[in-house]
């Protein structure tokens, strides 16, 4: 009984401190997006849906939904195969898989704004590696920052430099939990290795996958420091997303409603995909089916 | 049923040996203690004055400048002064919240109009005008707004054209009168090699960033294009004025084939690194230019030289600008405030324009007789091209604008062109996209009449 009250006020305390951190917050933001105010020290005034009505007229908005789309999209793709790849072989008994292990999450623990330094400097049209290895060549360097799909590939490639390492942990823990009784009643019944791979390591990674690919999307489609730190949306507002967008026009363009509608649009956005997703890939169901 | 450990605290089921009442009494102690240290500025403020200051001059020099000035002042009046040191970028955010929480800061540099309109629209401003009265301003320094100044300017940050005079006279090159020739010296310096550039005619950049607004559009500024009639009626794209924007294009397009790759990223930083490195042979900058060659590649300090953005016809120049200084806010120690910005411009000024010797090109006009101020080694070394950026400041055929005070009076909708990185994109519209340059002038000033 007295158990059962502890328990009860810590997770009434728990979620009053949600509530307050992150239900505050989210309530201003929406009270926020029916105002308008041109800086955080002018009187807010009403405009109903006025800042909706606003973003959604507006083309850059919808650019910037499908720009999201097509970074986070591409970033998650490459991160889980990759993910799974680099698992697979880590998964393995090789001398100094230890070390191996380890290095491989490095880029894991690297802040985002050290390894976008180093992409840039790598890739520095100027003065950068690859200008450099390409010159070797007699090649010139292209100018990523300069074209639209060079531009998001670059922002896919430190993404997906930065976050497969969470993959490959991820991947790496749920391959531990696949009996190898399996395997080898499949090498004796003759199953090729894609066939172990297909029919039992791909469903035995199922409930793994389903939260690495829930938790990857919710954070790529929310990405702000990566493409902030890269290319500001350039070029020609072609990796501008909705995160970079909401930071513009409130921060830097300081319409606040606006940027607190495109705020308060990505939020909605975003559960709705995944209230769907979850419907198609239910967690229970995943972990009943193993 | 409770043994009798249990007024200890447990760590993983064990007994650590200190009693509850202990734990609560060691922890009170530490709260006190906590909350004494967090009151310290108050108790403080109960003996004499604290005034807060928000700096975004953050060089390591401006800040030692700002600092020894602060314990003077607090030994000798005894009123302490907390420097808050910020970036520009988040001063302004810091600034606001600190209006909103009702604990608005006593004093702050400030270096962008916008800003400044708001603070005073919103009353949270001192003006000044009697303590700027009493010196001579440069040019567009010392500007008022309402009717009174608002700011204590302490520099020009006029972007110059720095070119290489090693590489003219190799070349034979003259310095440009018009953009004819400007382009004509550019594509003569350019050097490419296995399909690169090696190095750049100039770089001129496109970035959707303050860098660009500032910096890149010094020859538009000297062809005079007009944004707005007299009633803020958007008028470029109309007559005369859509066609010196357009021209402006198709001679930025041309330009842009002799910039190294990049310049779509090309902030302050690099408009700075790629003329001191040798990677350009020209760059658009202000003073601070001379202050990095100093610092990373002295070879250059005698090989550099400057001239303002010519127009297209040879008539006129232009150098773009923007301003710094500081400012005061309405507070209870308003009175203290002043004091102190008094003793700080008569004591300390000089060594505050020091501590950035050449990008705090001043903007009081006796500073540059003032013996103090002319010591400085630096400057000394670098004194032809002081009085060349101060003959530009005299120089009636020179025009100092900025797109960010275009239009017929000081107005925050002009501001908004430069938030919106409208004329950026206008650049990138024409190079990147490859949209006609009657189009781009046309989609800009669309977007600019969206503004209201």
């Amino acid at each position: 009984m007295k158990q059962d009250r502890r328990i009860i006020a810590l997770f009434v305390g728990s979620v009053l401190i949600l509530g307050v951190i992150v239900g505050g917050p989210l309530l201003y933001s929406i009270k926020l997006s029916f105002y308008t105010a041109a800086s955080f020290i002018d009187t807010p005034r009403w405009v109903g849906s006025g800042n909706y009505l606003e973003i959604m007229a507006d083309p850059l908005f919808w650019g910037a939904l499908v720009n999201g789309l097509v970074i986070s999209i591409s970033a998650i793709v490459l991160q889980v195969v990759l993910g799974i790849s680099i698992a697979l072989v880590l998964n393995r008994q090789f001398i100094g898989q230890t070390i191996v292990r380890a290095l491989s999450i490095v880029p894991y623990f690297l802040p985002t704004v050290v390894a976008c330094l180093v992409a840039q400097w790598m890739f520095d049209p100027n003065y950068g590696l690859i200008k450099s290895i390409m010159a070797s060549f007699g090649r010139g360097m292209f100018d990523w920052g300069a074209e639209p799909s060079t531009a998001k590939g670059m922002v896919v490639l430190v993404s997906v430099w930065i976050w497969t390492p969470f993959v490959v942990t991820c991947v790496l823990a749920g391959l531990q939990t696949i009996p190898s009784q399996l395997y080898e009643a499949a090498r004796v019944d003759g199953a090729s290795a894609w066939k172990q791979f297909w029919h039992i390591t791909l469903p035995g990674l199922r409930s793994v996958l389903i939260v690495v690919v829930l938790l990857r999307g919710i954070w790529m489609f929310n990405k702000f420091d990566v493409i902030w730190l890269l290319t500001k949306g350039g070029p020609m507002n072609e990796t501008e997303t909705l995160p970079t967008l909401a930071y513009r026009r409130a921060f830097i363009e300081f319409d606040l409603g606006a940027g607190a509608a495109v705020a308060t649009v990505s939020f909605l956005f975003l559960a709705i995909v995944i209230l769907i997703y979850l419907r198609f890939f239910p967690i229970d169901e995943a972990k009943q089916g193993r | 049923m409770d043994n009798h450990n249990s007024g200890l605290l447990k760590f993983k089921g064990s007994a650590i040996g200190i009693s509850r009442r202990r734990f609560i009494k060691t922890s009170a102690g530490a709260a006190a203690g906590i909350a004494g240290s967090l009151a310290a500025p108050y108790v403080n403020a109960q003996s004499g004055v604290t005034l807060r200051f928000l700096n975004n001059e953050t060089a390591a020099g401006s800040q030692a400048v700002l600092r020894d000035a602060a314990a003077a002042y607090e030994s000798k009046f005894g009123v302490k002064i907390i420097i808050d040191s910020a970036p520009i970028s988040a001063s302004y955010a810091k600034a606001m919240a600190a209006i909103n929480a009702g604990a608005p800061y006593d004093l702050a540099t400030l270096g962008y109009i916008a800003h400044l309109l708001q603070y005073a629209n919103g009353g949270h401003l001192l003006p000044m005008t009697d303590l700027v009265k009493k010196y001579t301003w440069g040019r567009m320094a010392a500007w008022t707004y309402k009717g009174e100044n608002w700011f204590y300017p302490y520099d020009y940050n006029l972007v110059t054209v720095y070119y290489r005079k090693d590489l003219y006279a190799e070349k034979g090159l003259k310095v440009p009168n018009t953009w004819a020739e400007f382009l004509e010296n550019c594509r003569a310096l350019t050097v490419t090699k296995d399909g690169s550039v090696e190095r750049g005619g100039c770089v001129i950049p496109l970035a959707s960033d303050s860098a660009t607004n500032w910096s890149s559009f010094g020859s538009l500024l000297a062809d005079v294009p007009k944004f707005y009639d007299d009633k803020w009626n958007v008028t470029l794209d109309a007559g005369q004025d859509a066609a010196r924007t357009a021209h402006f294009l198709d001679l930025y397009a041309d330009l842009y084939k002799t910039m190294p790759p990049g310049m779509n990223t090309v902030s302050y930083a690099e408009l700075m690194s790629l003329f001191v490195t040798g990677k350009v042979a020209h760059t658009v900058y202000s003073g601070r230019v001379v202050e990095a060659i100093e610092a990373r590649n002295p070879e250059l300090s005698d090989k550099y030289g400057i001239f303002p953005s010519p127009d297209s016809s040879g008539k006129q120049k232009a150098l773009s600008f923007a301003f710094d200084g500081f400012v005061a806010f309405k507070t209870k120690q308003s009175e203290e405030t002043l004091k102190f910005l008094k003793w700080f411009i008569d004591e300390h000024y000089i060594d505050w324009l020091h501590s950035a010797w050449m990008n705090f090109q001043p903007a009081r006009m006796d500073v540059y007789d003032d013996p103090r101020w002319k010591k400085h080694p630096m400057i000394q070394k670098h004194w032809a091209t002081m009085m060349q950026m101060k003959g530009f400041v005299e120089d009636e055929n020179v025009r100092i604008a900025s797109l960010d005070k275009t239009g017929p009076e000081m107005d925050l909708r002009p501001c908004k062109i430069f938030d919106l990185n409208i004329m950026p994109e206008m650049l990138q519209n024409k190079v990147l996209k490859g949209m006609s340059s009657a189009d781009c002038v046309k989609t800009a000033a669309d977007r600019i009449r969206k503004i209201g």
